[in-house]
This record gives structure tokens, sequence and C-alpha cells, in this order.
């Protein structure tokens, strides 16, 4: 009886959104029986939309007073979808109320089954959509893939060498390598991995691959500083740090002390040596201390809609939440609640805005800092209010100081774009559908879920890099480790870019040229200065020609930079 | 299937009702029509002769199946008594208050399922499933409340008012987990519940019920004299299977 009161709080509350499931079930510390409680509550979220059919068709909320929704919605899961009914004392008053009425809503369920054309219980929610396959991130610092793969393979899993196609997940007991990100590994859907040694000690990261995307394109060089501007719970400052080799230093800002100690347990297990967490709002951020004026790249995952995530159990407490809403708005109004319905929607609307105000703040304030010299801004959104908008509004504030990073160093094999559409002019960048097309090319969507989907949470990436600045004094040579920037590139790429790098070479007053622009070499005299730049440029050709295209990405991008 | 006719009048399933386990008869007809169900159902059921509230219209009154009888609150002690003396102990008998007294005409029934009329009590809705342990639904027939009145049903199908539509024969047809066809009876008489009566393995229908409503009873109903060529029919099918 107690259990089924605190059940309908619950849904009372995350009707309100509240709180998600497994936080006011699992995590709640009033709940005695959590296993229930979480099974109870998914349940009958799931079946929400035939039990509130029941519950209208059957008007018993109506003819018993005493019955709040929640309650009844509970109630009549355990009646109607258990084979042991309702678990509670029959003096109950609530409990009485229903098997008043068991009859009827016992017929009425039978007709909703008709209706949606069930043949069994289970399926009257319809078929499952398509589940997103289980992305893992082999952690570079601990081992290889190939490594990883071979682990797999002796634990009885078949390695697919070419990933599915028409795409799909993976069937059951296969694997494969991700075709664009190659630290990735994509496993069926809801393979269970937690308990799995090699993700107990750290080697595996359970991390969605749209949430790969932002380290993977941001690629800071090895001994760089760099800020994660929203980082808990850490997954991608993690991907940083792997990128980095654990040098240089990273610097993780979050204002919640709780999730911040999720990102301190989770980088340690990964084995993350360089990373500084603060418990304070990226914002506040003095960008004039010594640790924050050597930052050169820093990574923007702001608070968002979080519209593009495929979370089922979101999927539930959003649909009925919406439900509680619209059943609120006709028991509570004459005229069926189409002028509260439209203010739902004007809420929702300035709420998007909002947020894209606080996203335009975040990356302005990142563009503050004195070194900084490419900015990653991401948002696992679909609405353009918080994508496309929020670029726009940027490089018009900041161009030409700032720029798109283009597509080829964007993903450029990664085949889906920003809306050209949602690109608004720019005056003296953007003027033409030519040029809207051109920004949208040079910033990353991902559709949520498939087929027509990319099989991965929505998700936009821009990157953002500063015009001109493109160098800073002490960068080491390449990481000649196993492949950490980990972006695939085609072979027309890596061509072009030795040819840039030989340019570089051989035209040692170019470089100089850009690198007086850097505060810091205004200082030193002229021939020292070409010794350093032709001595780097050295580095740059012998480095060049030892490293097959991929992990020589970082250093490429400043030579190739230069010619820009 | 058999035709009979009470003092000349074709409705035989308003002064007679017929369940699987028991058969009630209205008192006061001559011997020919009592006959005509002992020759069917003599020493396989028992064949109760009672009035109801004093009338012969017992078919309309009362709706049962084997698993109980459900009387009107107009039913006199002693009928009730007499009932219950007759009728075999596994069917359970409970007079039910109720508005709408003619609980023939607003409930039809078989084994597993039962209709009633979308202005029934909930309290008498609740007596039906639990007397009669059928899964109630609320429903009309060809857009008639009457459902008793419109519709035969036993645990193999169903006739139902000519009228109703395809949609609706469908509908019925998946709630009630029987097919369904529309039919007449009685020459054309669109009632269908009062000029029929049946269960599982016999039929009872008006003198003057047509050749072709008779054939249609027979095929909804199974009662064909299905001798051992039907089920060869039936299997015909695996048994090839098998064999090849």
């Amino acid at each position: 009886m107690n259990f089924y009161k605190q059940a309908a709080d619950i849904l009372d509350r995350l009707g309100k959104k509240e709180g998600s499931i497994k936080g006011l079930t699992l995590g709640n510390a009033e709940v005695t029986d959590k296993k229930r409680m979480y099974a109870v509550i998914c349940e009958t979220l799931k079946h929400n939309t035939t039990l509130s059919l029941v519950l209208q068709e059957s008007k018993l909320l109506a003819l018993e007073k005493k019955l709040t929704r929640s309650l009844a919605l509970l109630l009549l899961h355990d009646l109607l979808l258990q084979s042991r009914g309702i678990q509670a004392s029959d003096a109950w008053p609530m409990k009485q109320a229903v098997m008043r009425h068991k009859a009827r809503l016992k017929a009425e369920f039978v007709k909703a089954k008709i209706k949606v054309g069930a043949k069994k219980d289970g399926l009257i929610e319809g078929e499952d959509e398509l589940l997103l396959p289980r992305y893992v991130r082999v952690n570079l610092l601990m081992k290889t893939p190939q490594q990883v793969i071979d682990a797999f393979i002796a634990d009885g899993w078949t390695f697919l060498p070419v990933p599915p196609s028409p795409p799909a997940p993976p069937p059951a007991n296969t694997f494969h390598r991700d075709e664009h990100l190659d630290f990735m590994l994509v496993f069926p859907p809801k393979s269970d991995l937690h308990l799995h040694p090699l993700y107990v000690s750290g080697v595996l990261i359970l991390q969605d691959k749209a949430s790969c995307f932002p380290a993977a394109i941001l690629a800071p060089p090895k001994n760089a500083y760099v800020i994660d501007g929203c980082a808990a719970p850490g997954n991608k400052t993690s991907q940083l740090a792997m990128g980095m080799g654990n040098g240089g230093k990273i610097i993780a800002c979050d204002l919640d002390l709780r999730r911040l100690n999720i990102l301190k347990r989770l980088t340690t297990k990964a084995g993350c040596t360089n990373i500084t967490a603060l418990n304070t709002s990226f914002l506040t951020l003095d960008t004039t201390t010594p640790d924050n004026s050597k930052v050169s790249h820093i990574l923007l995952d702001p608070s968002c809609s979080g519209s593009g995530i495929i979370n089922r159990l979101d999927h539930l407490v959003d649909a009925y939440a919406e439900e509680q809403e619209q059943a609120t708005i006709l028991e509570t109004t004459t005229t069926g609640g189409a002028a509260e319905r439209a203010a739902a929607e004007e809420k929702k609307k300035e709420r998007l805005l909002s947020l894209g105000e606080f996203q335009v703040e975040c990356v302005s304030k990142a563009m503050t800092f004195p070194n900084v010299r490419k900015i990653s801004y991401s948002t696992c959104s679909i609405y353009a209010e918080e994508n496309e908008h929020v670029v726009t509004t940027l490089l018009k504030k900041h161009w030409p100081t700032w720029k798109l990073t283009p597509r080829a160093k964007v993903l450029p094999t990664w085949h889906r774009r920003g809306y050209p559409s949602e690109v608004c002019d720019i005056p003296g960048l953007v003027a033409t559908d030519e040029d809207r097309a051109k920004i949208a090319d040079c910033v990353v969507r991902a559709v949520p879920g498939g087929p027509e989907g990319d099989l991965m949470n929505g998700f936009f990436v821009a990157c953002f890099e500063r015009v001109g600045k493109n160098s800073l004094p002490g960068l080491s040579p390449v990481w000649k480790g196993p492949s950490i920037g980990g972006i695939k590139r085609t072979h027309e790429e890596a061509d072009e870019m030795d040819d840039t790098t030989t340019d570089a070479a051989t035209e040692g007053t170019s470089p100089a040229k850009k690198k007086k622009k850097n505060k810091k070499k205004k200082k030193k005299s002229a021939t020292t200065n070409s010794e350093e730049t032709s001595v780097t440029a050295g580095d740059f050709a012998s480095t060049a020609a030892g490293v097959g295209g991929e992990g020589g990405g970082v250093e490429d991008d400043e030579a190739s930079g230069d010619d820009e | 299937m058999s035709g009979a006719q009470f003092e000349n009048n074709n409705e035989v399933g308003v002064f007679a009702m017929l369940t699987n386990s028991y058969c009630l008869v209205a008192i006061g007809g001559s011997e020919n029509f009592y006959s005509v169900f002992e020759t069917e159902l003599k020493d396989v059921i028992p064949i109760i002769h009672t009035s109801i509230a004093g009338t012969r219209i017992i078919g309309r009154l009362c709706v049962g199946n084997r698993h109980g009888l459900l009387v009107p609150s107009t039913t006199t002690d002693q009928e009730l008594q007499h009932l219950r003396n007759s009728l075999p102990s596994t069917v359970a008998i409970q007079r039910v208050e109720e508005r709408l007294s003619a609980l023939g005409n607003v409930i039809a029934c078989n084994d597993y399922v039962a209709l009633v009329h979308p202005d029934l009590d909930r309290e008498t809705e609740e007596i039906v499933a639990d007397v009669l342990k059928v899964e109630v639904f609320r429903q009309t027939i060809a857009d008639n409340v009457l459902v008793g009145s419109y519709c035969a049903l036993s645990n193999q199908g169903g006739l139902v008012h000519p009228r109703t539509s395809i949609q609706d024969q469908d509908e019925l047809s998946s709630l009630l987990q029987v097919p369904l066809v529309a039919g007449t009876v009685n020459r054309g008489s669109d009632v269908i519940g009062a000029g029929l009566l049946v269960n599982d393995w016999c039929a009872f229908a008006g003198l003057d019920t047509t050749s072709t409503e008779l054939s249609v009873i027979e095929g909804i109903f199974k009662l064909q004299d299905q001798g051992p060529t039907a089920v060869v029919e039936d299997m015909r099918d695996s048994l090839v299977d098998s064999m090849v």
C-alpha cells in the first residue's frame, strides 16, 4: 500500500519533470524495494498509452473521486498486466475502488488491445523502434584497438571486417570497427559490457559515437593546455586526455559537485593524469591566470535541450509528462485547452531561445582567453535554435577574428552536415545560398536513431578557429604512439597535407611572417626568430615525412593553416 | 436443427431458454412443444419447466450459460427455489436488481463472453462477470442497444441482426472470438434472439424459418451432422503432409 503511494508520488514528480526515472527510483534513499519500484515505474510508463485509454473509456476517475490519476495507472497496470494482481490489502479503499470496476476495466483493456491490433500483452506499445548499437571507445592510454579486438575474438565474438550495409546495428555476438573513428568499436544493441573485465579496468569506455566527435574534431596536440568547459561526467575529458597522451594539462570545470566527483572517478579509472577538476562555472574563469593564459584549445559542450538523445526511458517520461499536462488541461479548462497548449508551445520556444543565448555567452567567453586558437562547440540537440543559429550569432559578433574550421579538417568523411536553410545572413560573410551552403558544410550534424538516422544520438558540432594566429611556441614533436587523432582521412587528404608541409619547409619566410604576429615572439630578435622558425619548419618536414596521415593530423593543421 | 412452435407462435426464443448444461421451458404449452426439446435433449441435460414472475416469457427475462443463471428481481421466491432445486449443482443462480429487468433482451452471452446493453448498471455488470464467469463488453449491434434480442450466440459462432455492417461484425467477432454472420430467422425476422435457441450441438428455430436461413444457421453454429468425411475434410492438409 505504501509502495503504491510512493510509486504514485514518483510518477507525479516524473510528470513534472523533477528528475529522471533512475534518479527517483534507484537513487532514492526513501524507496525500500528499489528494483521493484524501478520495474513498476518503467512498465507503467511503457504501457501508459493503453492504460490511459482504458482509464478514459471506463471513466474510472469520474466515478471514484478518491483515486488520483497516477495511482489509478499503477493499480490498473498491476490489475491488468500482472498475473498476481494488485498486491495490497483488500481492505484498502483504493484497491476496493478499482476492484469494483474490475469487469469493466478488463473489458476496456481487451478492446484497447484489439484497437491496437496487439496479439499479446507485450506488444501493446508497438514493435520496438530500431535500437542503437552499443558504441565502445578503446582507451588508447592503456591498449591499442587491435589488442582489444583480439581480446574479444578470444572471448568468442565474431569480428566483422566491414560494417553491415545497409547501415544497421551488428547482429548478435558480432562487432566491428567504426568507419569514422578508428578507436571506436561497435557492438550489438543492448550488449551488457559493464561487468566485462576490460571495462572494469578502464580499457573500454562506454561512450556514444556522437559524443566522441567534439574531442576528435578539436584534437589538441600533446602538450597543449585545454579547457573542458562543461566537463562532467567526463567522457569527453578523458577522450581529450587520451588524444594528448596524458601530456599538457586539461582543466575540467563543472558547477555540479556530485557530477564533478563522478568525473574525477571516471577519469582516474581511465588512467588520465593531466586533468585538473574545478567546481566552478566556466563563465567565471579568470583568463589572466598563468594556466588559463596558456590555454590554446577549448571544448564546450554546454547545457542544451537534450532533444537529440535517444533514451527509451526519457521518451517514456516525456510522453507521460506531456500526457499529464494534456489531461490536466482538459480537466481544468472548458474550452478544450487550445490556449493552454499554445502557451506551452510558447514556453518551449522561449526556453530554446534562452538556451541559445547561454550557449553564445559560453563561446564568447571562450574567445576571450588570450592564447586560445580553437574552440569546439557541441550540443546533443536537433534544434537549429541551439545549433546553426548560435553559430551564426557568434560569427556575426566575432568574424573576422574568428572563423569556422573548414570541412576538410572537421570529419571530412562524415556525410551529414548542417542545414543551409538555418544559416542566417551575416554581413560580409554570408549573403548568397552558396555562402550558406559553405558555412553549413563546416559543421557536423547527426540525426538520432535509424534507419534514416545515423544510428546514434542526435548531435551537432561546430569548430571555431582564430584567423591568422596559428602556432604556439614550444610544441613538441608529434605523438608517435598509437593513433589518437583518430580521424580517418582519405588518400587525397593525406597527399594534400604532405604537399603543404613541404611547402612550409621551403618557404621559410611565410611562417616567419605569421609567427611575428604572435604576441609572445614580439620581443625576440629577427635572427633568432628565423632560426627558430627554420628549426620548427624543419621539424615539420621530417615529422610529416615520418608519419602516415593520421597521427600527424595536429601538426599538419598548423602548417596547412598558414596557407589560408 | 429442429423447428418448433409454441401455441402456433414461431418465436421459440421467447418461451424457452437453452444452454449447454440445462434448458428452461415455459409452462402452459402443448406437449408437442416439449416433445421437440425432449427428442434432442432428454437424458443429456435437464429440461426444467418454470415460470418467471408468473409469466411465460422466460426466454426474454432470464439469461445464463453453463456456469450460472441470472433472473430478474420480479422472480418470486417459489420460482427461485424451484430453479435452485432443479438446476445442476454446478450452475449458480442469482436474482439481479436491475432497472432493465428483461435480462434476456439486454444481455447476450456464451460460456466465455457476454455482450450487454450500454446502459446496464455497473453493479449488474460485475454480477454478470462473477456469476457467469465471462468477460463483459458494452456494445451495440447494428446501433441497437438490445443486444440480447438481436443476436444469438454460442461457443462456436454467432448470428447477428441482418443490418450489422461488416466493420461492426469484425469488431464484434474480435471481441467475442467467434465467427459471426448477419442473417435472419423465421422468414426474414431480424429479432434473432427471440426466434432462435442455440447451444453447442443443437438449435431450435420457428417453423417458418426458410431452408436458406436454416443452412446459414447450421453453417455458422457448426451444427451439421458431421460424419467421418467431415473429419477428413478438415484435416486433409495435415494428413497429406504427413504422408508426403
